[in-house]
Protein backbone atom coordinates (compact mmCIF):
# COMPACT_ATOMS: atom_id res chain seq x y z
CA UNK A 1 0.00 0.00 0.00
CA UNK A 2 1.78 2.87 -1.14
CA UNK A 3 2.43 5.90 1.75
CA UNK A 4 0.12 8.93 1.30
CA UNK A 5 1.63 12.00 3.31
CA UNK A 6 -0.53 14.35 5.29
CA UNK A 7 0.29 18.00 6.48
CA UNK A 8 2.61 20.75 5.51
CA UNK A 9 4.90 19.92 2.68
CA UNK A 10 8.60 20.50 3.16
CA UNK A 11 11.64 21.39 0.71
CA UNK A 12 13.48 18.66 2.23
CA UNK A 13 14.64 15.62 0.44
CA UNK A 14 17.12 13.09 2.46
CA UNK A 15 17.66 11.83 5.30
CA UNK A 16 19.62 13.39 8.38
CA UNK A 17 23.27 13.12 8.44
CA UNK A 18 22.64 10.43 11.38
CA UNK A 19 21.25 7.84 9.36
CA UNK A 20 23.87 8.38 6.42
CA UNK A 21 27.01 7.88 8.31
CA UNK A 22 25.92 5.53 10.83
CA UNK A 23 25.85 2.49 7.93
CA UNK A 24 29.07 3.58 6.27
CA UNK A 25 32.43 1.90 7.26
CA UNK A 26 34.76 4.47 9.30
CA UNK A 27 30.93 6.59 9.97
CA UNK A 28 32.08 7.62 5.79
CA UNK A 29 35.40 9.80 6.90
CA UNK A 30 36.50 10.87 3.37
CA UNK A 31 33.03 10.18 1.88
CA UNK A 32 30.82 13.38 -0.57
CA UNK A 33 27.43 14.36 1.20
CA UNK A 34 25.73 17.10 -0.07
CA UNK A 35 22.71 19.46 1.31
CA UNK A 36 19.50 18.52 -1.23
CA UNK A 37 18.81 22.72 -0.39
CA UNK A 38 21.55 24.18 -1.85
CA UNK A 39 21.28 22.28 -5.22
CA UNK A 40 19.40 24.85 -6.68
CA UNK A 41 22.90 26.64 -7.73
CA UNK A 42 24.75 25.70 -10.53
CA UNK A 43 27.85 26.07 -8.80
CA UNK A 44 28.98 22.93 -6.81
CA UNK A 45 27.78 22.88 -3.07
CA UNK A 46 28.88 19.77 -1.12
CA UNK A 47 30.65 18.52 2.26
CA UNK A 48 33.07 15.79 2.57
CA UNK A 49 33.22 14.42 6.14
CA UNK A 50 36.55 14.27 8.01
CA UNK A 51 35.15 13.49 11.49
CA UNK A 52 32.14 12.03 13.12
CA UNK A 53 31.10 11.95 16.33
CA UNK A 54 27.42 10.41 17.29
CA UNK A 55 25.36 12.89 20.26
CA UNK A 56 23.33 11.39 22.44
CA UNK A 57 19.45 10.15 21.91
CA UNK A 58 16.87 13.34 21.73
CA UNK A 59 15.04 13.34 24.77
CA UNK A 60 11.58 13.57 23.01
CA UNK A 61 10.22 10.83 20.76
CA UNK A 62 9.76 11.31 16.91
CA UNK A 63 12.79 13.51 16.62
CA UNK A 64 16.01 12.60 15.10
CA UNK A 65 19.37 11.87 16.20
CA UNK A 66 22.23 14.72 15.56
CA UNK A 67 25.65 14.24 15.17
CA UNK A 68 28.86 16.44 15.11
CA UNK A 69 30.20 16.84 11.60
CA UNK A 70 33.80 17.96 10.86
CA UNK A 71 33.14 18.77 7.39
CA UNK A 72 35.34 20.40 4.38
CA UNK A 73 32.75 22.61 3.10
CA UNK A 74 32.12 23.60 -0.45
CA UNK A 75 29.42 26.58 -1.01
CA UNK A 76 28.68 27.59 -4.66
CA UNK A 77 32.39 26.62 -5.74
CA UNK A 78 33.77 28.30 -2.83
CA UNK A 79 35.91 26.07 -0.41
CA UNK A 80 36.09 27.11 2.98
CA UNK A 81 39.72 27.54 4.73
CA UNK A 82 38.92 26.21 7.27
CA UNK A 83 37.27 22.96 8.62
CA UNK A 84 33.49 23.68 9.53
CA UNK A 85 31.59 21.65 12.26
CA UNK A 86 27.77 20.60 11.11
CA UNK A 87 25.87 20.13 14.76
CA UNK A 88 22.76 21.73 15.10
CA UNK A 89 21.83 21.47 11.60
CA UNK A 90 22.34 17.67 11.41
CA UNK A 91 19.11 16.51 12.34
CA UNK A 92 17.18 17.71 8.73
CA UNK A 93 16.61 15.63 6.90
CA UNK A 94 17.98 16.96 4.00
CA UNK A 95 21.55 14.89 3.87
CA UNK A 96 22.11 12.87 0.71
CA UNK A 97 25.07 10.93 0.16
CA UNK A 98 26.79 11.19 -3.24
CA UNK A 99 28.15 7.47 -4.75
CA UNK A 100 31.52 6.89 -4.84
CA UNK A 101 31.25 6.93 -8.89
CA UNK A 102 29.42 9.72 -8.78
CA UNK A 103 31.67 12.50 -6.66
CA UNK A 104 33.83 13.60 -9.95
CA UNK A 105 30.33 15.48 -11.27
CA UNK A 106 30.52 17.38 -7.91
CA UNK A 107 34.92 17.41 -8.06
CA UNK A 108 35.21 18.24 -11.68
CA UNK A 109 32.51 20.96 -11.46
CA UNK A 110 35.02 24.16 -11.70
CA UNK A 111 32.18 26.48 -11.81
CA UNK A 112 32.68 29.43 -9.06
CA UNK A 113 29.75 32.07 -7.84
CA UNK A 114 31.07 35.79 -9.21
CA UNK A 115 31.96 37.77 -5.96
CA UNK A 116 29.68 40.81 -5.79
CA UNK A 117 31.41 44.18 -4.50
CA UNK A 118 28.99 45.90 -1.83
CA UNK A 119 29.81 49.66 -1.67
CA UNK A 120 31.68 50.46 1.90
CA UNK A 121 29.48 53.77 2.20
CA UNK A 122 26.12 54.94 1.39
CA UNK A 123 24.12 57.96 1.51
CA UNK A 124 21.69 59.37 4.93
CA UNK A 125 18.36 59.65 4.59
CA UNK A 126 17.73 63.15 3.49
CA UNK A 127 16.23 65.04 6.15
CA UNK A 128 18.63 63.31 8.21
CA UNK A 129 21.55 64.55 6.32
CA UNK A 130 20.91 67.87 6.38
CA UNK A 131 20.21 67.39 10.35
CA UNK A 132 23.74 66.23 10.54
CA UNK A 133 25.40 69.34 8.07
CA UNK A 134 23.68 71.96 9.99
CA UNK A 135 24.96 70.35 13.47
CA UNK A 136 28.31 70.46 12.02
CA UNK A 137 28.16 73.87 10.78
CA UNK A 138 26.77 74.90 14.62
CA UNK A 139 30.19 73.12 16.05
CA UNK A 140 32.13 75.37 13.47
CA UNK A 141 33.45 72.54 11.26
CA UNK A 142 33.60 72.99 7.65
CA UNK A 143 31.29 70.87 5.55
CA UNK A 144 33.40 70.00 2.67
CA UNK A 145 31.58 66.72 1.47
CA UNK A 146 28.01 65.26 2.31
CA UNK A 147 28.21 63.17 5.04
CA UNK A 148 27.96 59.07 4.42
CA UNK A 149 26.99 56.27 6.40
CA UNK A 150 28.93 53.75 6.72
CA UNK A 151 27.29 50.54 5.80
CA UNK A 152 27.28 47.14 8.49
CA UNK A 153 27.61 43.83 6.98
CA UNK A 154 27.82 40.27 7.97
CA UNK A 155 31.52 39.19 7.53
CA UNK A 156 31.29 36.17 9.31
CA UNK A 157 32.62 33.00 6.87
CA UNK A 158 33.55 35.52 4.23
CA UNK A 159 34.48 32.14 2.23
CA UNK A 160 31.53 31.25 1.02
CA UNK A 161 30.04 34.53 0.74
CA UNK A 162 28.58 35.72 -2.54
CA UNK A 163 30.18 39.29 -1.52
CA UNK A 164 32.51 41.27 -0.30
CA UNK A 165 32.93 44.87 0.73
CA UNK A 166 34.78 47.18 -1.86
CA UNK A 167 38.39 48.56 -1.06
CA UNK A 168 38.69 52.07 -0.42
CA UNK A 169 39.55 52.75 -3.77
CA UNK A 170 37.02 50.26 -5.50
CA UNK A 171 33.56 50.99 -7.28
CA UNK A 172 31.18 48.60 -5.97
CA UNK A 173 29.35 46.54 -8.53
CA UNK A 174 26.26 46.65 -6.36
CA UNK A 175 24.05 49.56 -5.57
CA UNK A 176 21.99 49.96 -2.65
CA UNK A 177 18.65 50.65 -4.12
CA UNK A 178 15.00 50.54 -2.36
CA UNK A 179 13.59 50.85 -5.72
CA UNK A 180 13.06 47.84 -8.67
CA UNK A 181 16.34 46.97 -10.00
CA UNK A 182 16.62 48.16 -13.51
CA UNK A 183 18.21 44.45 -14.10
CA UNK A 184 15.06 42.69 -12.73
CA UNK A 185 12.16 41.65 -15.29
CA UNK A 186 9.71 43.28 -13.70
CA UNK A 187 11.31 46.59 -14.29
CA UNK A 188 8.57 48.12 -16.46
CA UNK A 189 10.21 48.80 -20.07
CA UNK A 190 10.60 52.38 -21.44
CA UNK A 191 7.96 51.68 -24.58
CA UNK A 192 5.46 50.82 -21.90
CA UNK A 193 5.92 53.40 -19.60
CA UNK A 194 5.89 56.05 -22.45
CA UNK A 195 2.23 54.66 -23.51
CA UNK A 196 0.99 54.22 -20.25
CA UNK B 1 -0.43 41.68 25.24
CA UNK B 2 -3.72 41.77 26.32
CA UNK B 3 -4.73 45.19 25.06
CA UNK B 4 -3.51 44.72 22.00
CA UNK B 5 -5.55 41.74 21.47
CA UNK B 6 -9.07 43.28 22.46
CA UNK B 7 -10.50 46.17 19.95
CA UNK B 8 -10.71 49.74 21.26
CA UNK B 9 -14.28 49.68 21.86
CA UNK B 10 -13.87 46.15 24.05
CA UNK B 11 -11.04 47.80 25.75
CA UNK B 12 -12.98 50.98 26.84
CA UNK B 13 -16.24 48.65 27.63
CA UNK B 14 -13.32 46.86 30.18
CA UNK B 15 -12.82 50.23 31.60
CA UNK B 16 -16.23 51.07 32.49
CA UNK B 17 -17.15 47.94 33.87
CA UNK B 18 -13.53 47.74 35.70
CA UNK B 19 -11.98 44.28 34.69
CA UNK B 20 -9.25 43.16 33.11
CA UNK B 21 -8.41 41.04 30.52
CA UNK B 22 -7.93 37.87 33.36
CA UNK B 23 -11.44 38.38 34.61
CA UNK B 24 -13.05 39.02 31.25
CA UNK B 25 -11.92 35.47 30.10
CA UNK B 26 -12.60 35.40 26.19
CA UNK B 27 -15.84 35.01 25.39
CA UNK B 28 -17.43 37.24 28.05
CA UNK B 29 -17.78 40.42 26.00
CA UNK B 30 -19.12 39.85 22.84
CA UNK B 31 -18.78 43.25 20.75
CA UNK B 32 -22.10 43.15 19.57
CA UNK B 33 -23.41 43.53 23.45
CA UNK B 34 -21.23 46.49 23.92
CA UNK B 35 -23.72 49.32 24.69
CA UNK B 36 -23.57 52.41 22.37
CA UNK B 37 -22.02 51.06 19.78
CA UNK B 38 -22.08 50.56 15.90
CA UNK B 39 -21.44 46.74 15.45
CA UNK B 40 -17.16 46.73 14.92
CA UNK B 41 -15.41 43.68 13.66
CA UNK B 42 -11.60 44.00 14.73
CA UNK B 43 -9.89 43.13 11.72
CA UNK B 44 -6.15 43.22 12.86
CA UNK B 45 -6.82 40.81 16.21
CA UNK B 46 -7.98 37.74 15.53
CA UNK B 47 -11.23 36.53 17.86
CA UNK B 48 -8.29 33.41 19.31
CA UNK B 49 -5.92 34.54 21.68
CA UNK B 50 -2.18 32.88 20.66
CA UNK B 51 -2.34 31.34 23.98
CA UNK B 52 -5.86 28.83 23.32
CA UNK B 53 -4.86 25.90 21.27
CA UNK B 54 -6.11 25.01 17.61
CA UNK B 55 -10.18 25.35 16.90
CA UNK B 56 -11.39 22.03 16.63
CA UNK B 57 -12.41 22.68 13.29
CA UNK B 58 -8.93 23.91 12.07
CA UNK B 59 -7.03 20.67 13.71
CA UNK B 60 -6.89 19.09 10.35
CA UNK B 61 -6.97 22.01 8.48
CA UNK B 62 -3.27 22.27 6.13
CA UNK B 63 -2.12 25.60 5.30
CA UNK B 64 -1.15 25.85 1.53
CA UNK B 65 2.46 26.55 1.10
CA UNK B 66 2.64 29.83 -0.84
CA UNK B 67 3.45 29.91 -4.61
CA UNK B 68 5.53 32.83 -5.05
CA UNK B 69 7.21 33.41 -8.56
CA UNK B 70 11.11 33.19 -8.67
CA UNK B 71 11.45 36.99 -10.16
CA UNK B 72 9.73 38.50 -7.40
CA UNK B 73 10.86 36.05 -4.98
CA UNK B 74 14.96 37.82 -6.10
CA UNK B 75 13.77 41.24 -6.19
CA UNK B 76 11.89 40.95 -2.93
CA UNK B 77 15.02 38.91 -1.40
CA UNK B 78 16.66 41.81 -2.69
CA UNK B 79 14.59 44.96 -1.43
CA UNK B 80 14.20 43.10 2.05
CA UNK B 81 18.28 42.59 2.00
CA UNK B 82 18.79 46.05 1.22
CA UNK B 83 16.68 47.16 3.77
CA UNK B 84 17.63 45.09 6.60
CA UNK B 85 21.27 46.26 6.07
CA UNK B 86 20.49 50.21 5.55
CA UNK B 87 18.37 49.65 8.75
CA UNK B 88 21.44 48.37 10.48
CA UNK B 89 23.76 50.46 9.75
CA UNK B 90 21.77 53.30 10.63
CA UNK B 91 20.96 52.06 14.32
CA UNK B 92 24.51 51.16 14.93
CA UNK B 93 25.87 54.97 13.67
CA UNK B 94 22.74 56.44 15.57
CA UNK B 95 24.36 54.05 18.80
CA UNK B 96 27.52 55.40 18.16
CA UNK B 97 26.07 59.00 18.22
CA UNK B 98 24.33 57.94 21.01
CA UNK B 99 27.47 57.19 22.77
CA UNK B 100 29.51 59.53 22.16
CA UNK B 101 27.12 62.21 23.61
CA UNK B 102 26.64 60.11 26.80
CA UNK B 103 30.84 60.10 27.64
CA UNK B 104 30.82 63.55 26.68
CA UNK B 105 28.37 64.34 29.15
CA UNK B 106 29.58 62.05 31.75
CA UNK B 107 32.82 64.01 31.67
CA UNK B 108 32.98 67.50 31.85
CA UNK B 109 30.05 69.54 31.28
CA UNK B 110 27.76 67.54 33.68
CA UNK B 111 30.18 67.94 36.73
CA UNK B 112 30.31 71.92 35.83
CA UNK B 113 27.04 72.59 35.75
CA UNK B 114 26.23 71.23 38.40
CA UNK B 115 28.73 73.25 40.04
CA UNK B 116 27.16 76.22 38.64
CA UNK B 117 23.89 74.85 39.53
CA UNK B 118 24.85 74.63 43.10
CA UNK B 119 26.32 78.14 43.25
CA UNK B 120 22.82 79.80 41.95
CA UNK B 121 21.29 77.93 44.48
CA UNK B 122 23.14 78.80 47.06
CA UNK B 123 23.19 82.17 46.33
CA UNK B 124 19.34 82.56 46.13
CA UNK B 125 19.37 80.26 49.43
CA UNK B 126 21.24 82.36 51.28
CA UNK B 127 19.42 85.85 49.81
CA UNK B 128 16.08 84.00 51.48
CA UNK B 129 17.85 83.21 54.79
CA UNK B 130 18.88 87.15 54.99
CA UNK B 131 15.28 87.82 54.30
CA UNK B 132 14.01 85.90 56.98
CA UNK B 133 17.13 86.65 59.56
CA UNK B 134 15.65 90.81 59.20
CA UNK B 135 12.15 88.93 60.20
CA UNK B 136 13.29 86.86 62.55
CA UNK B 137 15.00 89.53 64.43
CA UNK B 138 12.18 91.57 64.08
CA UNK B 139 10.02 89.30 65.46
CA UNK B 140 12.09 87.57 68.04
CA UNK B 141 12.95 91.38 69.55
CA UNK B 142 8.84 92.36 70.19
CA UNK B 143 8.66 88.59 71.73
CA UNK B 144 11.57 90.26 74.33
CA UNK B 145 9.53 93.17 74.52
CA UNK B 146 6.64 91.60 75.55
CA UNK B 147 7.97 88.92 77.88
CA UNK B 148 9.95 91.88 79.93
CA UNK B 149 6.67 93.55 80.02
CA UNK B 150 4.66 90.54 81.57
CA UNK B 151 7.23 89.79 83.66
CA UNK B 152 7.38 92.97 85.12
CA UNK B 153 3.58 93.17 85.31
CA UNK B 154 3.66 90.17 87.21
CA UNK B 155 6.30 91.39 89.29
CA UNK B 156 4.31 94.51 90.23
CA UNK B 157 1.79 92.25 91.01
CA UNK B 158 3.26 90.15 93.19
CA UNK B 159 4.25 93.05 94.83
CA UNK B 160 0.94 94.49 95.67
CA UNK B 161 -0.37 90.93 97.17
CA UNK B 162 2.67 90.96 99.37
CA UNK B 163 1.48 94.84 100.86
CA UNK B 164 -1.72 93.78 101.03
CA UNK B 165 -0.62 90.62 102.90
CA UNK B 166 1.26 92.78 105.45
CA UNK B 167 -1.10 94.87 105.82
CA UNK B 168 -3.23 91.80 106.69
CA UNK B 169 -0.59 90.44 108.97
CA UNK B 170 -0.43 94.01 110.66
CA UNK B 171 -3.99 94.55 111.44
CA UNK B 172 -4.09 90.75 112.85
CA UNK B 173 -0.83 91.25 114.95
CA UNK B 174 -2.25 94.68 116.25
CA UNK B 175 -5.68 93.00 117.24
CA UNK B 176 -3.90 90.05 118.91
CA UNK B 177 -1.46 92.35 120.95
CA UNK B 178 -4.86 94.21 121.97
CA UNK B 179 -6.13 90.76 122.98
CA UNK B 180 -2.65 89.53 124.48
CA UNK B 181 -3.92 91.57 127.89
CA UNK B 182 -6.57 89.48 128.47
CA UNK B 183 -4.39 86.45 128.64
CA UNK B 184 -3.80 84.03 131.15
CA UNK B 185 -0.21 83.89 131.89
CA UNK B 186 2.37 82.08 134.02
CA UNK B 187 2.00 85.19 136.26
CA UNK B 188 -1.93 85.19 136.44
CA UNK B 189 -2.73 81.71 136.35
CA UNK B 190 -3.97 81.68 140.11
CA UNK B 191 -5.92 84.76 140.02
CA UNK B 192 -7.41 83.23 136.83
CA UNK B 193 -8.21 79.89 138.81
CA UNK B 194 -8.89 81.97 141.17
CA UNK B 195 -11.81 83.89 139.64
CA UNK B 196 -12.74 80.84 137.55
CA UNK B 197 -13.93 78.82 140.90
CA UNK B 198 -15.47 81.51 142.45
CA UNK B 199 -17.75 82.67 139.60
CA UNK B 200 -18.75 79.56 138.39
CA UNK B 201 -20.69 79.51 135.27
CA UNK B 202 -23.34 77.14 134.45
CA UNK B 203 -24.69 76.65 130.41
CA UNK B 204 -26.60 73.79 131.31
CA UNK B 205 -29.51 75.81 130.92
CA UNK B 206 -32.60 76.88 128.17
CA UNK B 207 -34.83 79.59 127.15
CA UNK B 208 -38.36 78.91 126.42
CA UNK B 209 -40.67 81.11 123.82
CA UNK B 210 -42.22 82.89 126.89
CA UNK B 211 -38.84 84.06 127.80
CA UNK B 212 -38.48 81.30 131.00
CA UNK B 213 -35.02 79.50 131.93
CA UNK B 214 -35.08 76.07 132.73
CA UNK B 215 -31.66 75.42 134.92
CA UNK B 216 -30.59 71.95 133.75
CA UNK B 217 -31.36 69.25 137.02
CA UNK B 218 -29.20 65.84 135.92
CA UNK B 219 -29.41 62.96 138.61
CA UNK B 220 -25.83 63.03 140.75
CA UNK B 221 -23.57 60.65 138.75
CA UNK B 222 -22.28 57.89 140.55
CA UNK B 223 -18.64 58.18 141.52
CA UNK B 224 -16.26 56.39 139.67
CA UNK B 225 -12.75 58.21 140.01
CA UNK B 226 -11.47 59.93 142.76
CA UNK B 227 -9.88 62.58 139.95
CA UNK B 228 -13.43 63.49 137.99
CA UNK B 229 -15.33 63.44 141.16
CA UNK B 230 -14.92 67.19 141.75
CA UNK B 231 -15.53 68.58 138.01
CA UNK B 232 -18.50 65.96 137.83
CA UNK B 233 -20.07 67.72 140.74
CA UNK B 234 -19.46 71.13 139.69
CA UNK B 235 -21.16 70.50 136.23
CA UNK B 236 -24.12 68.88 138.51
CA UNK B 237 -24.13 72.16 140.63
Amino acid sequence: MPIKLIGRTTDFKGKPLWEIVANLKNFGVGRLVIRNRFQRYPEPCYMKILKVAGMPLPDRPYTDRKVIALVEKVFRGNRSSKPVQLDSSTYKADYVLVPKDQEHIFLNNTKVMEKRILPRVTDFPPLFSQLIINQMKAKGIAVSAEPKLNLRYNLAATDFKSYRVAEESETPTVKLNFKMDESSSLFPKPEETAAS
Amino acid sequence: MTISFYSFRTIQTMRIININALTMGTTGLCETFIPNSVYTQCIRWKRKPIWLPTAKSKVFRVPKKPVIPMEDYVELKRLYNNYRTYMTSFNAYIRQIAKENKTQVNETVVNELTEEDFKACNAINDEWNAKIAKIREIRLAEMREKRKNIILQSILKQEQKQEKRKIRINELVKKVKEESITFITAENVDAAIEECLTNIVNHNRALDVEGNWHEGKYPPIPLVEETQEPAAIEQQN
